[in-house]
């Protein structure tokens, strides 16, 4: 999977006449890659355009801007009938288990429905088929006849994981798939994530606010602000030496279940909400919140220049002009427990 | 500003003759009581024991907060932790007797808050008490705000009506109160609605309107789970300020335990219900008595830590807690259990090993268990 240049804007329309008043650029030129079998995670603040860019690489959302390419061939001037085809290559599980199933449908009917739209199996298969599936999430086969509401939040997200399943996909975008489970029931799924990659070779977009729970499944890395991609590399390099002073300041706020941890840290606590994606502010977006920006006395640059991606380490780019200093800084990054 | 002040135990609380309005007679016996009550012993700002509340259904009576034992010194920070249904909110609710009823109704116990017996109260003493002293924050600001009020304003009503202030000197106070939140050019926004916030700042107003009335005790219901985490971190920072400035104690309720090992001295933990462990933060972290707490702790990966392969997991659900039997209620999930666990519930009972005012509900690692 690969985005060159990648934007999303949403027109804002003038309430009476419907006029085009401007575009919320919830995407803003991403360029990133996914390899085949690996795992990337994308964090980010809501509203920072991670979800919308899980969307537009399997064009849940039509880009209005930049290339996708999905095993080398883009996406774009695809037909519908090609597209379709394609897309049942590349699945997404949606945070939420309570809406994302029909509750007047049964499990059974839930997990067969993508198969019997793209024709893959009918009568005795088709039920085996359904069966087979619920096994491989870990749920009785015997529920096909059950309802949604008859099950817990950790088993709905385990059937939208079968029903993603049922088409035998190789890229799945999972859009902040546990996040509105319980503490004990987000190392199930996590879990069965991790197996179902190894088992399947699946392939996952892996988008979440919860910087714990990315690390813990990803390969690689991405960190997104307002529309852009200011980070990504491989997660052990991210986590442990952060160039982007908005990942080190997202670190830095996420709580440690470890109080001698917590009381040693060194927290930037970012000043201010995420401005408005409709109007992003000129140079580097995260400039007006910007601790390193403020530290080094306000340089010009940051408000006038936009930086890109550049390689910084191994393994890792950062859209940052001093990235070179907040790699060296020691905000953000939790020291290691002492034994 | 809000003046502190210091209280006849030690702990900085707000004057108390000025607190409670004694031109009712509710007030007046409310002011009685807590003068005498302080000078009786007062050692602890909130002592819950044995509180129990029941919800009931059609579907039979849910015994969502069994026997529950809490204490809280003045100025202190408890967390309260557990997952969705353990009962950490019910309990809240019902310290401060906000349970609907019906179909809740609290079946038992006693709730003694600086000194008064709360469950004794008449509905008005209980407003005033609530008013004056008792500040809740709930998860989400929005239903909670008035979406047709300036939030000038109803910071403002919650000061007229609790502390007798002029409407100019609660406007004034309105707009100290949004300052102190850290909300910016707090007397331009006075006029503004609570949808004229983000999420975070609605938080804070909340948190403001908690405030107004200078409460001993905040009650902090998941403050920042609809929230950001850079968010989250500020409105943890401010909670911190609050309780070092005003020593206002805080019961934070929350899943996250990395959060109550930022904010809190002293947690306990909730399970189905019950309290199954409290102590020192330090303690509670450190060398927990209680599979549940443990379990807990190991299923959340760890932002700090490189990930070390599979995650320990706490398989199957919390039980069903219409009519529960009477064995430990985790016990089906546990690792550890042996058949006296599913015989006979255990009780809490102290670990003093295991640090000041530890104690923990397990057979497992009672003196003589199977856990050393």
């Amino acid at each position: 999977m690969e985005a060159d240049r990648l934007e999303v804007h949403f027109p804002i329309l003038s309430a009476i006449l419907q006029r085009r008043r401007g575009s919320v650029r919830a995407v803003d030129g991403v360029t990133m890659a996914i390899e085949r079998g690996e795992t990337l995670g994308l964090v980010g603040e809501s509203g920072c355009g991670k979800s919308t860019l899980g969307r537009a690489l399997i064009r849940l959302r039509e880009p209005t801007g930049g290339t996708v390419r999905f095993d080398g061939r883009d996406l774009a001037p695809l037909s519908s009938r090609e597209l379709r085809r394609l897309r049942r290559r590349m699945q997404i599980i949606f945070q939420d288990p309570y809406g994302s199933l029909d509750p007047r449908m049964t499990v059974g009917a839930i997990v067969a429905e993508p198969i019997e739209t793209h024709r893959l199996a009918s009568g005795r298969a088709k039920l085996e088929r359904v069966r087979e599936l619920l096994e491989l999430v870990g749920l009785d086969p015997g529920f096909t006849a059950r309802y949604p509401h008859e099950f817990s939040g950790g088993q709905r997200q385990r059937i939208g994981v079968a029903r993603a399943l049922a088409v035998e996909p190789e890229f799945i975008v999972c859009d902040e798939p546990i996040s509105a489970l319980d503490v004990s029931i987000q190392g199930q799924v996590l879990n069965l994530l991790v197996d179902l990659r190894r088992e399947l070779g699946l392939t996952y977009l892996f988008i979440a606010h919860d910087l714990a729970a990315v690390r813990h499944i990803s390969d690689r890395v991405g960190v997104m602000y307002l529309g852009r991609l200011v980070e990504v590399g491989r997660s052990s390099a991210v986590y442990a030496s952060p160039a982007h002073p908005y990942t080190r300041a997202l670190l830095s706020a996420v709580p440690v279940a470890d109080p001698a941890v917590e009381r040693r840290r060194r927290r930037v606590i970012l000043v201010g909400d995420v401005p408005s994606p409709a109007d992003p502010p000129p140079g580097c977006r995260f400039h007006t919140r910007c601790w390193l920006y403020e530290r080094l006395g306000r340089p010009a640059e940051c408000r006038t220049v936009q930086p890109e991606l550049r390689i910084v380490g191994e393994g890792q780019q950062a859209a940052c002009h001093f990235a070179e200093t907040a790699i060296q800084s020691d905000v953000g990054v939790v020291e290691p427990a002492t034994a | 500003m809000i003046p502190p002040s210091q209280g006849a135990d030690g702990g900085t609380v707000a004057p108390l003759p000025e607190m409670v309005e004694v031109s009712t007679p509710e007030g007046a016996r409310l002011a009685a009581q807590t003068v005498d009550a302080r000078q009786r012993h007062a050692r602890k700002l909130l002592e819950v024991r044995d509180l129990s509340t029941r919800f009931f259904t059609p579907g039979g009576v849910v015994h969502a907060v069994d026997e529950v034992n809490l204490e809280l010194d003045y100025g202190e920070t408890l967390g309260l932790v557990g997952e969705s249904g353990s009962g950490k909110s019910v309990t809240a609710l019902s310290i401060a007797r906000l349970v609907a009823e019906p179909p809740g109704r609290i079946v038992g116990g006693e709730v003694i808050f600086d000194g008064i017996d709360v469950l004794g109260l008449s509905n008005e003493e209980m407003r005033l008490l609530r008013g004056r002293r008792i500040g809740f924050v709930f998860q989400d600001p929005m239903t909670s705000l008035n979406p047709t009020m300036p939030v000038g304003r109803q910071i403002a009503e919650s000061a007229r009506a609790h502390l007798g202030l002029s409407r100019r000197a609660a406007a004034a106070r309105a707009a100290d109160l949004l300052a102190t939140v850290g909300i910016p050019r707090p007397k331009d926004r006075l006029g503004d609605y609570p949808h004229q916030f983000s999420g975070g700042m609605r938080q804070r107003v909340m948190i403001a309107i908690a405030l107004a009335c200078q409460p001993m005790l905040l009650i902090a219901d998941e403050p920042t789970t609809a929230l950001d985490v850079t968010v989250q971190a500020q409105i943890m920072e401010l909670l911190r300020s609050l309780s070092r400035e005003f020593r206002t104690a805080i019961i934070l309720i929350t899943h996250d335990l990395g959060i109550a090992a930022g904010m809190c001295q002293r947690v306990s933990v909730m399970y189905a219900g019950r309290i199954v462990e409290t102590g020192l933060v330090d303690d509670i972290f450190e060398r927990p008595r209680m599979p549940y707490t443990r379990a807990l702790l190991d299923s959340r990966p760890r932002v700090d830590l490189e990930p070390g392969g599979r995650l320990p997991t706490i398989e199957g659900f919390p039980p069903d807690l219409v009519d529960p039997d009477p064995a430990c209620r985790f016990a089906p999930r546990c690792a550890h259990r042996r058949e006296v666990c599913l015989e006979r519930e255990p009780g809490m009972t102290p670990r003093p090993s295991h640090g000041e005012g530890h104690a923990a509900r397990c057979w497992a690692t009672e003196p003589g268990g199977w856990i050393p």
